[in-house]
Order: structure tokens, then sequence, then C-alpha cells
């Protein structure tokens, strides 16, 4: 579905990811992981088209869209729920949800949607007219993954969503994140720098270091992998000393 | 008693127009972080559109006003075509600096654009109506200064309208908080914009229609236009498009009771007394508290 092949990115002169290749198939979680400054949202930005790449190809469902506009990107289906959540703080609810249906594509539809989502996330209903800025932590996450859904994406880019909630919120989302890959077939690709929620959720896991990637495969294979556990999930390996 | 209506009837006038002034001077400010200096000047190119329609075409002044409006907006797409748009990437500060000098540079251009084209005459529009009043219970009303604000209450109005109820004044707010964000939520944030200021300019073609009716149009006339406008948008506070008409309206207020008081040639130094006083006690503007955001 989505085919990111061999891409470098710069910011300015410094390179910030080499020879990135990757792809994620209809209907999976897949998941970026690795540490702070790695380059994980970076890819995620270079896709919603807020970076351009300087080498190498992005394309969705055959058709490229590297060097398309972010709002010509989420025409094709492909919407990101940004990191630090990027709400319009002085708009209501209803409105944050409105705009996320500006396509002509998304409109046709935006009432039902609409009504699924207030569905979804019940407090977005109860609320719909209170400025965004006032909503907690959580609910505003709600919110940009409700405003994302808004436009009908097939393909959902989730970036960190777990920055700073509390564990039960977080639990929460990815209950619903799951939720939609299986009930509404929306694949999904996500960042996070918790590792263990990650594999957790995902199917499949790409690992970066410094702008490459160094391992990937199945989340249940990567979680048991000596690398992973000793670098991100903690775990000293079992025979420390001898 | 009289003198106290027509004191209001003039101040209300006077301030329909700078409300009108500040408007499109705010919604380019508000939207874009454009401070665009060249707000007169292109008050002054609507003017001289209004003028030529009336002299060439025999067209009447207010009928006039979509044609002027139509223009103004295409050389506001214009601007921002060839000008503001290289400017979007900057951060917000160097934006408004880079802005400013740009529509520096841009005011003299058109001054001297505008005395080669059409030398430097002071030229008015005057209409079989012209300097008409009617005398409402001993307060005098002229035709033009009704005709001001009834213009100006329907442009603000659907301005409002434009931002608060459709689609597309969404994407103009949303694109006014969070750029970004609003391109990953399918908004063109470059069209929005574009058409922003074509608005933007096409209210300073409606503002330009009636200086020429009640006022005077000349090359560099635009400056004492700009001055309104800024007065008017550090009152309203920044991103308060909302707040604009009550700021106008008081200016208005202010400079009719200062003719009042102390005659017609201190009524500027009235107004810029406003302006300085609340830069120094409420630089975020008299009415910013209430701000929701353009």
């Amino acid at each position: 579905m989505l085919e990111v092949k061999d891409i470098d990115v710069f910011y300015g002169d410094l390179q910030a990811l080499w020879g990135i290749t990757l792809e994620v198939n209809e209907g999976e979680v897949v998941s970026l992981i690795g540490s702070n400054g790695a380059g994980k949202s970076t890819i995620l930005r270079t896709i919603s088209g807020l970076h351009k790449p300087s080498k190498g190809t992005i394309s969705f469902n055959g058709k490229r869209i590297d060097g398309k506009s972010s709002y010509e990107i989420v025409e094709q289906g492909i919407c990101m729920v940004p990191e630090g959540r990027r709400l319009f703080p002085e708009m209501s609810i209803l409105e944050n949800l409105e705009v996320g249906a500006y396509t002509s594509r998304a409109r046709i539809e935006k009432d039902p949607t609409l009504a699924w989502l207030y569905d979804l996330f019940p407090i977005l209903s109860r609320r719909s007219l209170q400025l965004a800025k006032t909503l907690s932590g959580g609910e505003q996450q709600m919110l940009a993954i409700g405003r994302a859904l808004m436009s009908r994406p097939t393909l959902l880019l989730v970036d960190e969503m777990s920055l700073g909630l509390s564990p039960l919120i977080v639990q929460e989302l990815s209950k619903v994140i799951k939720e939609l890959n299986k009930s509404k077939a929306l694949t999904v690709l996500l960042v996070e720098q918790n590792v263990r929620l990650a594999l957790k959720i995902s199917d499949r896991s790409y690992i970066l270091e410094n702008g490459h990637i160094v391992d990937h495969g199945e989340a249940g294979v990567l979680s048991k992998s000596e690398n992973v556990k000793k670098a991100y999930l903690g775990v000293l390996p079992e025979k420390i000393g001898g | 008693m009289e003198a106290v209506f027509q004191i209001l009837t003039y101040g209300i006038m006077v301030g329909s127009l700078y409300a009108l002034i500040g408007m499109g001077f705010s919604l380019i400010f508000s939207v874009m972080k454009y401070v665009n200096i060249a707000q007169g000047t292109f008050i002054m190119l609507g003017g001289y559109a209004c003028f030529f329609l009336f002299k060439y075409l025999k067209i009447d002044p207010y009928i006039s006003i979509p044609a002027v409006m139509i223009i103004m907006s295409l050389i506001g797409m214009a601007l921002y075509k060839f000008l503001f748009s290289r400017l979007m990437d900057l951060p917000v500060g160097l934006r408004l600096n880079n802005s400013m000098l740009i529509t520096f540079g841009l005011i003299w251009v058109l001054d001297n654009l505008v005395t080669l084209l059409w030398t430097s005459d002071v030229r008015s529009v005057t209409t079989s109506y012209t300097g008409e009043v009617i005398n409402l219970a001993g307060v005098r009303l002229s035709y033009m200064g009704m005709a001001g604000v009834v213009l100006a209450v329907v442009f603000i109005t659907a301005l409002h309208l434009l931002l608060t109820r459709t689609y597309f004044g969404k994407a103009v707010r949303a694109a006014t908080q969070d750029a970004e964000a609003a391109g990953l939520s399918g908004i063109n944030v470059h069209r929005t914009f574009l058409i922003s200021c074509g608005i933007g300019i096409a209210l300073a073609g409606v503002a330009g229609v009636v200086v020429a009716v009640g006022y005077y149009i000349s090359p560099s006339g635009g400056l004492a236009w700009l001055l309104v406008a800024m007065v008017v948008v550090v009152l309203a506070g920044e991103q308060n498009v909302n707040w604009v008409f009550p700021a106008g309206l008081l200016v208005g207020l202010v400079e009719a009771v200062s003719v009042f008081v102390t005659g017609a040639s201190y009524r500027e130094v009235v107004s810029l007394l406003l302006f300085i006083t609340v830069l120094v006690f409420k630089p975020e503007g008299l009415f910013a508290k209430r701000s929701r955001g353009v």
C-alpha cells in the first residue's frame, strides 16, 4: 500500500535520513521505533509532505506522492496525527473536526463520519462547543485522532501518541487504534518512543538508529530479540557477567 | 443637545470608514502575519479605479464597488503570489519585518507609478448628490456619510459571516492558528492565503471608493489612511478581526469630540495620542482579552 524506497532527507545541510526503505501493507499496523532523534518523526513528516526527500521515492497505492503538498496527500487518503496534537486552539471541538473533513471527498461523508466519531469518543460529543485549548491532554489526543479520521484516511500515521499522557489513557487510545485497524480495516503506521507499547500493538516494526533502519521484522519476533531487549526494553541479557 | 448628536453622528460616520480601512489591514495582518504598509496606497488605487470608472464610463461610484473590488482583489492576489508567498516559510518575526520592508518599497513604486500615469493632481469623485444632507430634527446627516456607514456594516458583517459560517472561513482560521496542521488536515494553505489577501485588498478598494467620494485621492495620500488602519488595529488587538468595528467607531468618536473641542486641525494628533497611549499602557490592544483568534 505504502512504499518508501531509498529516501534521503535533509534539514538544511544536516542529513536526517539515509536510504530509508520501508513498506506498509493494507490492513497492517506497523511501528517505527528508535531513540530520540533517530528520525522516526521525520519519516512520517516526509510521507505527509512536510519534507521533500532529496533522493528516492514514496508511492501510495502505486502512485508517486513524494514532492506533493500535504493537502494533496490527505486527498489521497493518508492522514497524520501530528506530534504534540497540533489542534486549532481557538476553535471548538466541532470546528476542529469539521476542518478535518476539509477535502471534498471527506466533506460529502462529514455527517456520518461525525456521528461515528462521537460514538467512538463520547466525550467529544458532550463538549463539542468547547474550545480545543480547554481540553485535557488525553481529550486533546482523542480530538487529534478524531480530526485525522474525519478526512476518511485509508492509512493513518500516528506520531508519538503516548507522549505526556497517563498510562490509562494511552491504553485506551491504543485499544481504539487496534479496534479501528480490525473493524475498519484502517492501516496504521505509528511512531512511538514507548517501545513496549509499540511492539504490543503493531504487527511489524522497523528499528531506526541515527537515520538508518537497522532492523525490521514481526513485532513478536523483535520483542524477543536480545538487541531490542537490551537497547529498548530495559531488559538485561540473561547471562550477564557470565 | 443637537451638538451632541451632531458630534455622535459625525463620529459614527468617520468611525465606520476607519473600521472599514482597519478591516482589510487587520485581515492580512491576522491571517498571514504580514504588515501591509502599502494598505493606504491600495486604498488610493481603489479610489483611482472608482474615479476613472466614474469619469470615463459614467458609472456611479457606489455602483462601481463590485468592479473596483474585482480589480483590487486581482491586485491583492498578485501581491501575494509575487511578493508575500516568498516570505511564507520564514518564522513569524522575520515575516513581519520583511513584509514591512517590502510593502514600504512598494509604496514608493506605486506612488511614483501613479504620479507618472495620472499626474500628482488631487482628485475626488463629485456626483450630483455630493454634499447633500438631510436634516433630522436639527442634526445634519450627509448622504455620503450614511452610505459609508451602510457599506462598513454590510462588508464587516459579510466578512464576519464568511470567517465563522463557511468552510472557507474555517480554513482561514485554522491556517491562521497552525498552518502546518491545517495542511495536514487537507487545507491548501497557500490558496487560502491567496484568497484572504485578495479579500483584504478588495476591502481597501471599498474603502477607496468611500474616500474618493467623501475625501480626495492623490498619489501619496495613502499614508494618512495607513495611520488610521494602524491605530484601529492596535486598539482592536492583534488577531482580533471581530473587534475592528468597535475600535474604528471609538477612534471616530474620539476624533469627533476632539474636532468639537480643539478644532479640526488637531484631529489627527488626538487619534495618534490615543494610539500611543494604548501602546504604552495596553500594548496587546484594548479589546485583546476577548480575542478568539481572527
